[in-house]
């Protein structure tokens, strides 16, 4: 297991060096940058900064200056902030984190009680009705299903705020303020727990359906015990221990915020700075957060393998 | 923990004792699964509706019409009209072209680099394999989104013709596309190296080439139609996100993702809904209708074959 780990660990290695590469010097081949971009610099001063900010050096010595920065943690300096980029994704992360941890525990709680149900009533109405939403669900396009429950739910019936994160000019403190910010994060929080539930509640549905087919669960009936026992207590239990692993996959989703979702309701979170920075080709910031989202990734990825050993004593790590 | 995969050639000699072809009993299948023939037939009519719409309506030639602007839905235009008084029914039909076009594009593209990395790296093993499948870790490790953005904006440089840059559009979701199928085909080749049949044109001593395209081959094809199809729909909903954000297929030339852009300015957004909400509901029902047919495909073709 020590040395499934190490290995793992190793390999991480050249795909974590290998997506720097890829990160730095596809921004690299970005048109523009950050100070071409502001039409009122003379010449000087674009020289001037060209140098304070390194764009003058090779792109090969850039890309070793970044990743020794990297190395030590550090992801450069945000030009549109002008504040170290550690400090502005700490600051911008945990707004999207909220979101992204709320509609995590909604999707997770409908699929796993769907899933439950629908897998014991196999075919009945209930069933097919939740399998036709499902598809409904997998087939909307984001951006689209956010501007739909914009225009219904917040403009035309007034029942939520249409973005942002808090009601403009308030100044709200304490309880009031949690309670505004609760509101706001309604719509979006619906959007991403539609667009994750469908193919969660289908990966539930089969695992259940699996499991119930298994001899220890004919066992459990024919000691006689309560169906509900036996869906809940014996099924249900073993149908979810394989989701941990896919409990890992959505680590990075946690933190690299909704770039879609958080640009359709304004919402100021990371993925939405993202877009900003974009626009205005802040590559430090740009290349810091893809590359603190590819890390996450490789670590859940690994996580999860790790994880799927722990569930399923089974499976052999090598 | 895997269901062994019933090989094509065994199963081929058990359906011919029952005199009936193998595509022939999947047909059969497919035919039973009611929804996914429902998706189908929505899938025809979109296509219909398409390609041939443009010819039925009195206004594809017209185009823009300054006298008619922004007239809600009414028994002339049945879905109104836009800010240059285009009938926004007949731009949908166009639009659904490009958007259509896009998304079968990207996945002939993804699944012909897919399908040929894939079968290379599994065959031949070693050092291609290491090198195909390094590309596409590190192509997964990076998100899809900021990937798509990226080179929206290279490729924005290279001055493509407006009218041609659903082309881009389908080599950037290509790009992104490929591993996954890559990942898919190599370890379905892995498996299917080591079957008999694959040893038997070892002992005949095949070319390489024959015994990848004529005798490997074959045997992923149920794979890439069920993962082709289902990777159609989700190619239109990438394209639908980057026209929306300006960053795939540009007006003048329409998708259904940049129709809906139209939602970005606040008086089309709140008083004029029949500009961005039936592009939506398009996408919506292609998508809907390909994950329908793919997923029928997908039972009537191996019934084994695990859901992803």
């Amino acid at each position: 297991m020590r040395n499934y780990v190490l290995k793992r660990l190793l390999y991480l290695i050249p795909t974590l060096i290998g997506a720097s590469m890829l990160i730095f010097f596809l921004y690299s081949l970005v048109p523009g940058n950050f100070v071409d971009s502001d039409p009122n610099l003379t010449t000087e001063r674009k020289a001037e900064l060209y140098a304070l900010y390194g764009f003058d050096q090779p792109d090969i010595e850039r890309y070793f200056i970044w990743i020794g920065n990297l190395l030590q943690g550090d992801l450069g300096y945000s030009l549109q902030f002008q504040r170290p980029v550690t400090e502005v994704l700490g600051n911008y992360i945990w707004s999207s984190f909220f979101v992204a941890l709320a509609s995590l525990i909604l999707t997770w709680l409908i699929a796993v009680i769907i899933g439950v149900v629908s897998a014991t009533k196999q075919y009945s109405f209930f069933d097919s009705f939740i399998t036709i939403i499902v598809f409904a669900a997998m087939a909307t396009p984001s951006f689209f299903l956010g501007l739909i429950l914009i225009k219904f739910l917040a403009v035309d019936l007034g029942w939520f705020p249409a973005g942002g994160m808090i009601t403009t000019g308030s100044n709200l403190t304490g309880w009031d303020y949690v309670k505004d910010v609760a509101e706001h994060m309604i719509l979006p929080v619906l959007v991403l727990t539609m667009l994750g539930i469908g193919g969660l509640t289908r990966y539930f549905r089969t695992n259940m359906l699996e499991v119930i087919k298994q001899d220890f669960v004919r066992t459990a009936r024919a000691k006689g015990l309560k169906e509900r026992v036996v869906i809940y207590k014996h099924a249900l239990r073993n149908a979810l221990l394989p989701a941990i692993t896919l409990f890992a996959f959505e680590l990075p989703a946690l933190f690299s915020g909704a770039i879609i979702t958080e640009q359709i309701f304004n919402w100021p979170g990371i993925g939405a700075i993202y877009m900003q920075a974009f626009t205005v080709r802040d590559y430090p910031l740009l290349m810091g957060f893809t590359m603190f989202i590819a890390l996450l990734t490789v670590i859940s990825n690994l996580l999860a393998d790790l994880l799927y050993g722990v569930a399923d004593p089974r499976v052999r790590l090598k | 923990m895997e269901n062994p995969p019933i090989t094509i050639a065994s199963k081929s000699k058990a359906e011919k004792r029952k005199k009936s072809s193998l595509w022939g009993q999947v047909l059969q299948r497919f035919l039973k699964k009611k929804i996914a023939l429902v998706g189908l037939g929505f899938l025809l009519f979109i296509f219909l509706f398409s390609l041939i719409g443009p010819f039925f309506s009195p206004y594809a030639t017209e185009g823009v019409n300054p006298t008619q602007i922004n007239l809600p839905p009414s028994s002339e235009h049945w879905l109104g009209t836009d800010k240059l008084g285009r009938d926004v029914l007949t731009r949908l039909m166009f639009a659904g072209r490009i958007s259509l076009t896009v998304g079968v594009g990207a996945m002939v593209l993804s699944v012909t680099f897919g399908a040929l990395l894939g079968i290379l790296a599994g065959y031949y093993k070693g050092i291609i394999d290491q090198i195909v499948m390094r590309i596409a870790d590190i192509l997964m490790t990076l998100p899809s989104l900021p990937l798509l953005f990226i080179m929206a904006a290279v490729m924005s440089e290279w001055k493509v013709p407006t009218e041609q840059r659903l082309y881009i559009v389908m080599l950037m979701l290509s790009l992104v596309g490929w591993p996954g199928l890559a990942r898919l085909v190599r370890s379905q080749v892995l498996s299917l190296r080591e079957r008999q049949f694959i040893q038997a044109t070892d002992a005949l001593g095949l070319r390489d080439h024959r015994k990848l395209l004529n005798h490997l081959l074959p045997n992923i094809v149920p794979l890439l139609i069920v993962s082709g199809t289902l990777s159609i729909g989700g190619a239109i909903l990438s394209e639908s996100v980057l026209s929306y954000f300006g960053l795939g297929v540009v007006p003048p030339t329409a998708s259904w993702g940049n129709m809906i852009n139209a939602a970005n300015s606040l008086i089309d957004f709140q008083k004029r809904p029949w500009l961005w909400i039936p592009p939506g509901i398009a996408i919506f029902l292609t998508v809907i209708s390909i994950n329908l047919l793919g997923d029928g495909l997908r039972d009537a073709i191996d019934p084994n074959m695990k859901r992803r």
